[in-house]
């Protein structure tokens, strides 16, 4: 009988001791959790010009890339232009961040109309490089190929080059700069 | 008393080696009648052992780390050292988060807290549960040397585990130092800087030591970076080492029941540690957790200072467990500091760690436990040392309760620090933590001054000298000091003097309250709040009386040989000169400066206002 009554003391020690460390787990892992998500979630008591470079709250800012008179004309034979992404007033995690490089672009004149297609590869994100006697974009990585347009020849490139919005105003060359997931059939804003 | 030799109980068959192997559970007790109903049936059998078990056999080490003989059976007062090993979870587990998110370096450290502290989610939780965590170790550390103390647990044949708790407790003290930097806030930074400094004292090798410890001769990027290494590799790496040596000898010698009880007893009563030992351990530290997560909550986390600046002294104080050695320098002048600062300390581990040997004359009272009584000697150095730190930390905060200048400069640092996190949550320039100022509107409307005004205008230290300068200068602009100067001599230097307005107006020839009257009544022009209305209403009959209004049209529209002053000195008033400052409403065509306001956007010319408005409001209660 007394034996009895000590075994399921016992386990009734054995369930308070569980619940206990449970308890503590929970306190801390909850609060974790919470704090090391919290840059994939949406920042909070951020100022109204805080933007994450890139990403979707920067679409809509335009950033002068080239003057229109330095644009080459593609239909003429030329090359396109390599033009570095600079943007201002960016944040990152701390940092407030002045005359940032986000990335570069191919800006040139087709038919006319400007057209800008990212120099990131949507392989793998690799750098693409123009090269000049083929008049292709090509991928150094694994040798993705690219026609003048952006569009795909060869190579394990998913999909076209990403084309960019471009606009002109007073002769600078403004462009939507923007990054899109990689690997993927379809071009998915990041 | 028996000591349970940990391998038996290692092996595969634990219950029936332990029982031959362990001479206190000889009498039929509760731990053995419960393994039969409870584990036995699956622990003997291979075949009933899961996948897991056949490959790892991690019941047995379960086993070995549960069923762990309590001599004399559980009791609250050895809950201590799990309580320390609780605290010290919480600190590798918020450490390991902070970590995530924290750069150390001279530019960004101070950042990436305050981004931490006050941006990420819950992050002054963490920040708070890790920095109160040291102060909970601190304090669990000495409950548990008391406890260590009084059931005389220090002696033989315990001594060595005694001095690694020693050990422990310098490493901790360790980690200390090493963190209170990591935030590089002004706090942080002066407060080690004294530290580092003794350390540099120390004789022979202390320049070496100082420059080895803070990566070269002053404090920068490489401070971080060594207190960083250190705080989060070097130290916790001997600290598990220490721990689980101090562990390990624990389990050599089990615990130390009280004095009275004989061995009978003690061996009749003993229990595994699972379950009932380790449900105090854990019912005391649920609530040990629960009262770190209440103080930290209640004072939304530990205070993070304004950013470290070489430039601004700090009156400044280390964490509460370093006080009674803070206090203790004050007494110990000049050369002498360095004796007491590492003579101290030496001289307070070296009385403990030979504890157990203070007693040597009674030893042969026998191995089964000195009562308190019987140790007094030991127990008297240990309580001399505690008191002694408690009296040098209360002495500390009778000081600092007394220090007037000091509790001010506490306020200042206060307000100084909130201000800069304020600042510091539209992003730090990469500059680094100071350069976090630059964010406050005013100090980018001083900039502004310096790049478009300063050429022509004197205001503190930016502009030209009295020769070079084309425009009056604008310190304390519209304020009453700075219009009743204009007033009397508006072709000095500091005004009129070199520009073409020069002879425009001729000195106001009013003198004593007359002339204040005038004064206050063109300071009110600006709708000012601050003002005396009476003196305000014999002002006007002045301006009108000494003619002041034949010049100057007071109707914001109608142009005369002077400004027009309505709501002069205001902010709409200064808006509409800085963009059209030749207006027939402003300096018409005498005027020789340039529509700058032109030049800026919306937003600077907000900022340079706000800075030019500004200097009329600081020299106001200057008056
Ligand atoms: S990254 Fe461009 S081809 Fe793979």
């Amino acid at each position: 009988m007394g034996e009895l009554q000590s075994s399921e003391r016992r386990s009734a020690l054995r369930v308070v001791g569980g619940i206990l460390l449970s308890a503590l787990g929970l306190a801390w892992a909850i609060p974790a959790a919470l704090f090391a998500t919290s840059p994939v979630r949406r920042r909070r008591g951020s100022t109204s010009d805080a933007k994450q470079p890139g990403s979707e709250e920067d679409r809509a800012t335009s950033v002068p890339i080239a003057s229109l008179s330095e644009v080459p004309d593609l239909d003429q034979g030329g090359e396109p232009l390599r033009a570095a992404v600079v943007a201002s007033g960016l944040r990152d995690a701390w940092n407030r961040l002045d005359q940032t490089k986000l990335g570069s672009v191919f800006v040139g004149k087709r038919a006319g109309a400007l057209t800008a297609l990212s120099a990131t590869c949507p392989h793998a994100g690799c750098g693409i490089d123009y090269d000049g006697s083929r008049r292709q974009f090509v991928c150094p990585c694994h040798n993705s190929a690219f026609s003048i347009d952006g569009q795909r020849i060869s190579g394990p490139a998913p999909r076209d080059m990403d084309r960019l919005d471009v606009s002109e105003k007073g002769g600078t060359v403004f462009c939507q700069f923007q990054r899109f997931r990689l690997a993927l059939k379809n071009k998915v804003p990041v | 008393m028996a000591a349970v030799k940990t391998p038996e109980s290692n092996s595969a068959s634990a219950p029936e080696s332990k029982s031959a192997s362990a001479p206190e559970s000889k009498s039929a007790s509760a731990p053995e009648s419960s393994h039969a109903a409870s584990g036995d049936a699956a622990e003997d059998s291979d075949s009933d052992d899961g996948w897991l078990q056949q490959r790892t056999g991690y019941r047995a080490l379960l086993r070995s780390l549960l069923d762990h003989p309590v001599s004399g059976g559980p009791r609250f007062a050895y809950v201590f050292g799990s309580l320390l090993l609780i605290a010290l979870c919480n600190q590798v587990l918020t450490g390991a988060l902070l970590m995530a998110f924290y750069a150390p370096s001279a530019t960004d450290a101070w950042a990436s807290v305050a981004y931490i502290q006050d941006q990420l989610w819950l992050g002054w939780l963490v920040r708070g549960l890790h920095s109160s965590g040291a102060s909970l170790l601190i304090i669990g550390v000495v409950l548990h040397m008391v406890q260590v103390a009084i059931y005389g647990a220090y002696r033989a044949p315990r001594e060595v585990n005694w001095w690694t708790g020693l050990l422990l407790a310098l490493l901790l003290f360790g980690f200390a130092l090493t963190g209170y930097l990591l935030p590089w806030d002004q706090k942080g930074y002066w407060a080690t800087q004294v530290a580092t400094t003794l350390l540099g004292a120390t004789p022979l090798i202390g320049s070496t030591l100082q420059q080895l410890v803070q990566g070269g001769k002053a404090y920068g990027n490489l401070t971080l970076t060594h207190f960083y290494s250190l705080h989060v590799f070097v130290l916790p790496v001997c600290l598990l080492a220490l721990v689980v040596l101090h562990l390990a000898l624990f389990r050599r010698h089990g615990v130390t029941p009280l004095w009275r009880r004989g061995a009978d007893e003690l061996a009749r009563t003993t229990e595994p540690f699972w379950p009932r030992q380790a449900v105090y351990d854990l019912a005391a530290g649920t609530l040990m957790i629960a009262a770190l997560f209440v103080s930290v909550v209640r004072t939304h986390g530990v205070e993070l200072g304004a950013p470290a600046d070489p430039s601004v002294a700090y009156d400044a104080r280390p964490e509460w467990y370093f006080l009674p050695l803070f206090q203790l320098l004050k007494y110990f002048p000049g050369s002498l500091e360095i004796v007491a600062a590492l003579g101290a300390p030496l001289v307070f581990l070296g009385a403990l760690s030979l504890m157990p040997w203070l007693d040597r004359g009674s030893a042969t009272l026998g191995p089964a436990g000195l009562s308190a009584a019987q140790r007094v000697r030991s127990l008297a150095v240990f309580a001399l040392c505690l008191g002694g730190v408690a009296l040098l930390s209360g002495l500390a905060r009778r000081d600092d309760a007394r220090n007037a200048s000091f509790r001010r400069h506490q306020a200042d640092a206060h307000a100084q620090a909130v201000r800069a996190r304020t600042l510091a949550l539209q992003g730090v320039p990469v500059a680094g933590g100071i350069a976090v100022y630059e964010n406050d509107p005013l100090e980018q409307g001083r900039k502004l001054f310096a790049e478009h005004c300063a050429g022509c205008h004197r205001l503190d230290r930016m502009g030209p000298s009295d020769e070079d300068q084309k425009g009056p200068t604008l310190n304390r602009l519209f304020s009453r000091g700075y219009i009743e100067a204009f007033l009397r001599a508006p072709d000095s230097p500091a005004f009129y003097g070199k520009s073409p307005l020069r002879g425009g107006m001729k000195p106001v020839e009013l003198v004593g309250p007359e002339l204040t009257d005038l004064v206050e009544y063109v300071y009110s022009l600006a709708g000012s709040k601050d003002v005396d209305a009476a003196k305000v209403a014999r002002g006007q009959v002045l301006f009108e009386d000494k003619n002041c209004d034949l010049c100057h049209e007071r109707d914001g529209k109608t142009g005369g040989q002077g400004p027009n002053l309505l709501g002069y000195g205001s902010e709409a008033w200064l808006r509409g000169f800085l963009l059209a400052p030749a207006s027939i409403t402003y300096y018409g065509d005498k005027n020789d400066m340039p529509a700058f306001g032109k030049k800026l956007s919306d937003g600077e010319m907000s900022r340079l206002l706000m800075f030019l408005l500004a200097q009329r409001a600081a020299s106001n209660s200057a008056h």
